[in-house]
């Protein structure tokens, strides 16, 4: 009978013991694999609209009829994916996203008129960014340009 | 051992605890299925309907005038050409029931209806005879071509659209003309001639754009 006070000791020190070991692999799971995969998700849905969204812009900023015109128009861009910064480029009559996190990216084909000669230019998501569009002698030119 | 009976208890716990973070991301799963999109699709719709009623379009006359031939003649690879956008996407473009092009069977497409006239073109030649000199076109036009060819005779001096010299030449008109109209007005057009003008000795030719409302409807697949 000289270890009956040592029973409760046993008893705590297991409870809490199970505890904490419950937590950590609840934690684990969750911050391991179930976030990341959700925040991976939610990245690659807002990349999907932002390109969406940027992609109407600019082809709603191609002038009418067919004289020498420069019109500029904001775009907007979230400033942040998934938490961090990253960039939109023109290639070839489309924008791509380009993230640094691999489970977010994105492209979309521009639909633009026969006039528009070339696609140019890079935004960064922590500038502002404008699309530009110079019609001059008959060659149009699109340019994403960053300003402020 | 008695206080080793709190260790079950501990273990319901937990399990509700477990059941209850199941049970929150399973919610989170279904919130994130409710809310998927496809935008970068809807925008190949919409974006695919606006080059096709846009006035400097492969298809159309005006702003949301179709060319009926053109539409005719439109197929699936025509469609791919004409408008970068379509990609590898399945795309089908009807007009009210009548599918125009398909580049494939869809079966969940984004569908972008626009409302639209679809003008098709005839040409109509006039060539009666011409007792008072006096000639009114019966529909409204752009364009009109006259051909004179007088009886030996006669010679038509001037060509006289709504009372505005056109034509004019003393010594006699002879061959075929273009003369530009208004759109906006009836067209009469008035011949000076010193002699009769029998049938076939005037010919007008004129074309005439008769326009009917559709429904054109997008449906753009994965």
């Amino acid at each position: 009978m000289d270890d009956r006070a040592v029973a409760p000791v046993v008893g705590k020190a297991l409870e809490s013991g199970l505890v904490l070991l419950y937590v950590a692999l609840v934690t684990t799971a969750l911050f391991g694999s179930v976030v990341p995969h959700y925040r991976s998700a939610a990245g690659a849905a807002v990349a999907d609209r932002a390109l969406a969204d940027a992609a109407s812009d600019v082809e709603h900023a191609i002038p009418a009829g067919h004289g020498n015109a420069t019109v500029s128009r904001s775009v907007s861009l979230p400033t942040t994916i998934r938490g961090e910064t990253y960039t939109v480029r023109a290639d070839n009559r489309t924008l791509v996203l380009v993230h640094p996190n691999p489970g977010v990216s994105g492209r979309i084909r521009l639909a633009l008129p026969g006039s528009v000669t070339r696609v140019t230019g890079a935004w960064h998501s922590s500038e502002r960014a404008t699309v530009t569009v110079r019609r001059e002698n008959g060659t149009t030119v699109v340019t994403l340009e960053a300003d402020g | 051992m008695r206080a080793q009976l709190n260790l079950p208890s501990l273990g319901v716990a937990l399990l509700l605890v477990t059941a209850a973070v199941g049970l929150s991301l399973t919610v989170a799963q279904g919130a994130f299925a409710g809310a998927e999109r496809e935008p970068v699709r809807s925008h190949a719709a919409n974006a695919l309907a606006d080059r096709l009623v846009a006035a400097d379009g492969p298809l159309a006359k005006r702003e949301n005038v179709l060319d009926g031939d053109e539409l005719d003649a439109l197929n699936a690879s025509q469609l791919r050409a004409a408008f970068p956008v379509v990609g590898n996407r399945t795309v089908a473009v009807r007009l009210d029931d009548r599918t125009l092009a398909r580049t494939g069977a869809v079966s969940n497409p984004t569908t972008v209806r626009r409302v639209v006239l679809v003008a098709n073109t005839t040409t109509r030649t006039l060539a009666p005879a011409l007792s008072t000199g006096e000639l009114t076109i019966p529909r409204r036009t752009g364009r009109v071509t006259v051909r004179i060819d007088p009886p030996t005779g006669t010679t038509v001096r001037a060509v006289r659209v709504n009372d505005r010299t056109v034509l004019l030449n003393d010594s006699g008109l002879r061959g075929t003309f273009s003369i530009r109209a208004s759109r906006w007005a009836t067209t009469t057009l008035r011949f000076d001639a010193d002699g009769p003008l029998p049938a076939g000795s005037v010919r007008v030719t004129y074309r005439v754009e008769r326009t009917t409302k559709g429904v054109l409807v997008v449906a753009v697949d994965a």
